[in-house]
């Protein structure tokens, strides 16, 4: 029946030594994935599609051994080398001595296409294994059977490839060098000088690497303080010990982290689920992300948070801080092994230079360096040229931490830039965040069509057949910001003559051009999603496809998957369309014009915004205009229609303050503005939601354990504390039970003295709120599925295919659930599932980069404003209340921060009568609701919700990003102040503003400041000066105030 | 152990084998002298001694006998040594128990039992070395013996274990598979007619995916089949050549 043949291994097993016999099945057709594979082996995958994923075009395969493939991963990892087997042997070995998160990094080099490697069964093939003899060392073992297997492959290919295996073992080489020709045996550092000799980064990556080793051995293993893993297991399972992630806290780097409990229902015991690690002791050498297995202290140690605001400047830290300045006690356990590393890469730079002239380290090569996030800590490195790199961001990895060291030991990868500049900040961040960004390789880009002036793309007339043709017969238009090339989401609307409505969504068929398992499949999904900083934009498919041939621009034809409702007047969905249109969009509007349609503006201002419109006789333009106005009406009715629907089901209406930095030419921070809320905002965004909720319908029916959904749990109560003890302070009650509840509640919580009242209340909401995710149906059970924020059972994202991976996913699984895609070609659920957390996770890191970066333009927006720039006083919102301060919202920046209210000498801030600001000494007291500050001038109180002013500086950092700090001015509301003092503020900004408005229109047709500055302006610019009535007035003002002097 | 990799990207178990092999079965007939009919069966690893006697007078109770069929009666024992720890009781714990009782239902179904009323027969088996699918090997060895005795069947009793691992269905699960936590399905039939004689299913499997693992299951029967009527052909030519031999 099959030629198998039966031989024999003895292994052990942990705990009790056994011996215990295993079969080993050896076999002929064992595939070698080699496109150049002459005797026909089977290269297929599980799912039956041909595999040779060897890469083609490389000039040999590289063949790591052992111990070059677990110590020196790091360089096979890097793009520029493909076309690497991996042995099985060697795999095997990586496994067993690397740990799971090694090999786990292997298979990622193994499963990525770009990386044309393989793994090669070699242990299953009959003329390669060779078994291991008795006695033998196991290393002897391992180079034997690698080399065999090499001696196999080259033959297998009759000697067309030549083979280089690459080893550390100084025999290996003596022993097998010279046997066979062009099978070469030499070490990564010969290797690199042979074949790669303009690789330095490569080159200087493993001398790094090879130093970190050698300290390794000379220093010993001796991890002494951890468990072994089958105690540790045996304790998870008795509940002695618990499993979870190590969290650290940004603020209190130094003592406090938090285990969150894994796998814990969100339900029950809501309180105990985080555990808290005080120290470093405790920590035990663990770095924030780890997976710890932890052991619960008994009771009489537990202690409770800190509640004081942590200087991060503060060098030493007073220890004495007694027990009034903590919250209740909770869990305190200390950390008893590691489950699982999760070190990356680390954004550092060295120690400024007084301490290091004199610090003896410098002679050994050693330095310590400082990370970027604060809650790493201080990583020693070895490095010669610690003097060159001295005022530079540097990229370090850890390798490992002793048990007798203070601190990790790590080795350098490469440097960034001057510390400062806005190029090395950026770069940091996206480091940082683990988001790699360059530039599309060409033989990605090849795979595309090209569209260019003298050999334009076209629809072929095929591919239209295929389709429903909604060019002559639908009224479709787009809107989105001003200025944006990516168009994925177009808008119809009619009236059917039975009178019933038809709302169309048309997407982008992005999956036309993005096959799976292209390479511009491979590259999206590596990426999942565009990334938008606060300057500039990282897109995740090609120009090509996201700006021109993908993109539902005005007056082309273009591509399209399209939802469409038939709706009854009432607005009730009476049948619904899923397919693949061709479409041609009329109108590219933004949204500031469609609401001005709505709104009414007059017949040239709409002309002289919408180009479509140029041209045309004025009877034309007017009956176009009439259909434009019905159309934008209608979805805007249709809008508010789903939306009641959706609120009174329980959606939140929740707020997150967006600020856009505003850019000059120069790429100077002008203006840091606020994001305007219109009404078509909320209409489009409608659309899509009810675009996505049917999409997740349709396939959820059609796959029901394939499909990829996003759902977004329930937030944990206490999470909610802040914001119902904030509400109490004002006299309203929050309840938090359901998202119904949540959002009626907080509809009520309004005070109408203080708009921002309810946006605070509501912000602080949405940060309750834990994130929504993406998951794969068949990974959770059904009642999961729901969408907590917006009150859907099942939800999607199906309208940004240019920007979002998931999107591209579930287009496939629509497309395969309406038969016009093979479904074959859908990820099982485990694929899936791995997959929609590795999207999550780049979407986590997109959102915090973005943040990150909004936060380094906030700082040097405010680094070049002069001290008492009026600027930089702000009214504040006190939201949270801390031993010895405030934390403050400032609704005119979107920013967050503490207020000191005792400094680092111990004297209290007091308001003096007059508008003064004085320390003295004095204490702070803190109850529910206030903060009281009692001085020897009297007693001020702070009381959450309440209005105070503050100064905003910038706090710069060496080794971490700047800091943007909140001084305390003055207790009292910003407005209240003197009438002559608030009239400076507003002349400045009026006549600031007005300076702007002046170059603003001057710099439309500046070209040569950038190629990208035309589309950074188009997209985060605000509306010309001319259009604005906002414009108009402000200049009568300023009219005005000139008279006054 | 967590990490290990039951079935690869490539589609190679942990043994080598593809989802669809089944391991190597090696059989032998008539290794009794003493017992009507015997058979040693190995299933890769697993191996297992087959011993049956009669059909015989009842004995022990009368009570049990049944005036119109025959009383089969089976005792399954596991070898102290045939784990990876040594066994305290080799029979009459409760999984031997139960794994009696499974035997007895299946033979009950496939032998003519009608044939001989008031009477009995023995079926021993014994598992030598144990390493996944006991129960498989046990019915292929009771069918081997019970073919060597000369009772007469309705067809072979061939048993197959399957189990769904990593989106896969794979066919004769051995030990690491089989204590890796995934669903087990034990499947015995009459392969001619495609009838099923046992089917039992340990923990958990999506409704979706049984059909899948059935198919696998069964494929796997007639394969073990193929291999049971071979030993049975071969060892019959031998032994018609041997009493050829000794005639002349």
């Amino acid at each position: 029946m099959q030629k198998t043949q039966k031989l024999l291994r003895v292994k052990n097993k942990l705990g009790r030594t056994l011996c215990v016999v295993r079969e080993h099945y050896i076999r002929e057709d064992v595939p070698c994935h080699s496109p150049l594979c002459l005797a026909g082996c089977q290269n297929l995958n599980t799912t039956g599609k041909t595999n040779n994923s060897l890469a083609q075009d490389v000039i040999h395969y590289m063949v790591p051994d052992a111990d070059v493939a677990r110590d020196y991963l790091e360089i096979l990892e890097m793009p520029e080398f493909r076309g690497i087997v991996f042995m099985q042997t060697v795999v095997n070995n990586v496994q067993s001595v690397g740990g799971r998160r090694c090999h786990q990094r292997l298979k990622n080099i193994v499963k990525d296409g770009r990386k044309g490697s393989c793994v090669f069964y070699n242990e299953y093939q009959q003329y390669c294994y060779c078994a291991r003899e008795p006695g033998e060392p196991l290393k002897k073992w391992l180079v034997r059977s690698t080399y065999g297997a090499v001696e196999w492959y080259f033959n297998h290919l009759a000697g067309t490839m030549p083979l280089v295996i690459i080893t550390q073992d100084p025999q290996m080489i003596a022993e097998y060098s010279a046997k066979t020709i062009n099978i070469f045996v030499m070490t990564m550092e010969d290797y690199l000088s042979t074949f790669w000799p303009n690789l330095t980064a490569a080159l200087t990556l493993v001398e790094s690497l090879t130093a970190a080793l050698k300290e390794k051995e000379a220093e010993g293993q001796g991890y002494s303080g951890y468990l072994p893993a089958e105690v540790l297991e045996a304790g998870i399972k008795a509940g002695r010990f618990v499993r979870g992630c190590l969290q650290v806290n940004r603020h209190n780097a130094q003592n406090e982290a938090f285990v969150r409990r894994e796998g814990m229902g969100s339900k029950k015991d809501d309180r105990e689920s985080d555990i808290l690690i005080f120290g470093m002791t405790a920590r035990n050498r663990s770095i924030h992300g780890d997976i710890v297995v932890v052991e619960i202290l008994p009771r009489n140690k537990w202690k409770g948070k800190c509640l004081a605001i942590k200087e991060e400047e503060q060098g030493l830290k007073k220890e004495e801080e007694s027990n009034e300045q903590q919250s209740v006690v909770m869990t305190t356990g200390q950390v008893v092994g590691i489950e699982q590393r999760n070190w990356k890469d680390y954004v550092a730079s060295f120690q400024a230079q007084e301490q290091d002239g004199s610090n003896s380290q410098m002679h050994s090569g050693k330095h310590l360096v400082i990370p970027y996030d604060y809650r790493i800590p201080k990583i020693r490195i070895s490095t010669s040229q610690a003097e060159a790199l001295k005022d530079h961001r540097i990229v370090v990895r850890i390798d490992s931490w002793d048990s007798d060291s203070q601190y990790p030991n790590g080795h350098f990868v490469r440097k960034l830039g001057k510390i400062g500049d806005l190029e090395t900040e950026i770069a940091a961040l996206l480091v940082q965040n683990n988001i790699s960004v360059g530039a599309f390789p060409d033989n990605q880009l090849k795979e595309l069509p090209s569209n260019s002036p003298e050999n334009p793309w076209c629809m072929t007339e095929a591919e239209i057949s295929r389709r429903r043709d909604l060019r002559t017969t639908h009224l479709v238009f787009s809107i989105d910001p001003k200025g944006c090339e990516d168009v994925d989401d177009t808008l119809s609307v009619r009236t059917l003559e039975n009178g019933n409505i038809e709302l169309g969504v048309h997407i982008a068929d992005v999956t036309h051009f993005v096959k799976p398992g292209s390479l511009n499949d491979l590259e999206a999904q590596a990426r999942s999603t565009s990334v938008y900083l606060a300057d500039r934009r990282y897109d995740m498919l090609p120009a090509i496809l996201s700006a021109d041939l993908c993109s539902l621009l005005g007056s082309v034809d273009r591509y399209a998957v399209s939802v469409i409702w038939e709706l009854s007047p009432s607005y009730e969905v009476l049948d619904v369309w899923y397919g693949r249109t061709v479409i041609r969009s009329s109108y590219k509007l933004f949204y500031e014009m469609a609401q001005a349609i709505h709104d009414g503006a007059s017949i040239s201002e709409i002309v002289q915004e919408v180009p479509e419109l140029q041209g045309l006789d004025n009877s034309e333009v007017e009956k176009r205009i009439q259909e434009l106005h019905w159309a934008i009406d209608k979805l805007m009715d249709i809008a508010r229609q789903l939306r009641s629907r959706r609120l009174h089901s329980g959606g939140l209406e929740l707020e997150g303050v967006e600020v856009k930095v505003q850019l000059d030419d120069t790429k100077q921070i002008e203006k840091l503005i606020m994001k305007q809320p219109l009404e078509i905002h909320e209409t489009i965004a409608e659309c899509m939601i009810y675009a996505n909720h049917w999409v997740a319908k349709k396939i959820v029916d059609s796959f029901p354990s394939q499909s990829l959904l996003r759902h977004h749990p329930l937030p944990r109560q206490e999470d909610f504390e802040n914001l119902v003890n904030c509400a109490k302070a004002k006299g309203f009650d929050v309840q938090t039970h359901s998202n119904k509840a949540l959002a009626e509640s907080l509809d009520k919580c309004v005070d109408p003295q203080d708009p921002s009242v309810n946006k605070l209340l509501r912000t602080l909401a949405t940060q309750a709120m834990s994130n929504a995710q993406y998951f794969s149906t068949g990974s959770l059970p059904r009642d999961q599925f729901f969408h907590y924020g917006l009150a859907l059972d099942k939800y999607t994202h199906f309208t940004s295919p240019i920007r979002r991976y998931a999107d591209i996913l579930v287009h496939r699984t629509l497309l395969a659930a309406l038969g016009q895609e093979d479904a074959s070609c859908l990820m099982s659920n485990k694929d899936l599932e791995e997959l929609a957390h590795h999207i999550n996770d780049k979407h986590r890191a997109a959102q915090y980069a973005e943040r990150e970066s909004q936060e380094l333009f906030q700082a040097l927006y405010f680094k070049n404003r002069p001290e008492k720039d009026s600027y930089c006083i702000a009214d504040a919102v006190i939201f949270q209340l801390r031993a010895n301060g405030v934390m403050v919202f400032v609704p005119k920046y979107g920013m967050r921060g503490p207020v000191y209210l005792k400094n680092k000498e111990g004297l209290v801030a007091h308001v003096s009568s007059e508008g003064q600001l004085e320390w003295t000494s004095g204490n702070l007291t803190r109850s529910e609701y206030q903060v009281l500050v009692n001085s020897c001038l009297g007693t001020q109180s702070y009381k959450l919700l309440s209005h105070i002013t503050v100064c905003i500086s910038v706090q710069t950092s060496h080794a971490h990003a700047s800091s943007v700090k909140f001084d305390l001015v003055n207790n009292c509301p910003l407005i209240t102040e003197t009438a002559e003092g608030e009239a400076i503020v507003k002349r400045t900004d009026m006549i600031k503003d007005v300076q702007e408005a002046a170059p603003d229109s001057a710099e439309s047709d500046v070209g040569e400041l950038g190629p990208n500055f035309q589309q950074l302006r188009a997209q985060y610019g605000q509306t010309p000066s001319d259009h604005s009535l906002y414009h108009l007035l402000l200049s009568f003002k300023e009219d005005s105030l000139k008279l006054d002097t | 152990m967590a990490g290990l990799e039951l079935l690869s990207d490539q589609g190679f178990r942990i043994d080598g084998r593809r989802p669809h092999e089944l391991r190597r079965i090696q059989c032998r007939m008539g290794v009794f002298g003493q017992a009507e009919g015997s058979a040693y069966v190995e299933q890769g690893n697993t191996k297992v001694l087959a011993a049956v006697y009669g059909p015989h007078e009842i004995r022990g109770s009368r009570g049990k006998m049944q005036p119109d069929k025959v009383l089969i009666n089976c005792q399954y024992s596991m070898a102290t040594f045939s784990t990876g720890e040594r066994k305290r009781r080799p029979r009459g714990d409760r999984k031997s128990q139960e794994m009696t009782k499974h035997l007895q239902q299946t033979f009950e179904a496939a032998v003519l039992t009608h044939l001989y009323p008031r009477s009995q027969i023995d079926i021993f088996v014994e598992v030598l070395q144990s390493d996944g699918g006991n129960y498989c090997a046990s019915v292929n060895a009771a069918t081997l013996a019970i073919i060597d005795a000369g009772i007469p069947m309705k067809d072979y009793v061939c048993a197959c274990s399957a189990s769904y691992i990593e989106d896969n269905p794979v066919v004769d699960i051995n030990y690491l598979e089989e204590s890796s936590g995934s669903a087990e399905l034990i499947m015995a039939m009459l392969p001619k007619s495609e009838q099923i004689v046992l089917l039992q299913m340990n923990s958990r499997l999506h409704e979706d995916n049984l059909s899948k693992v059935m198919d696998m299951a069964t494929q796997g029967c007639k394969d073990v089949h193929s291999i049971l009527d071979t030993a049975v052909r071969e060892h019959l030519t031998s032994s018609i050549a041997l009493q050829d031999s000794s005639v002349t």
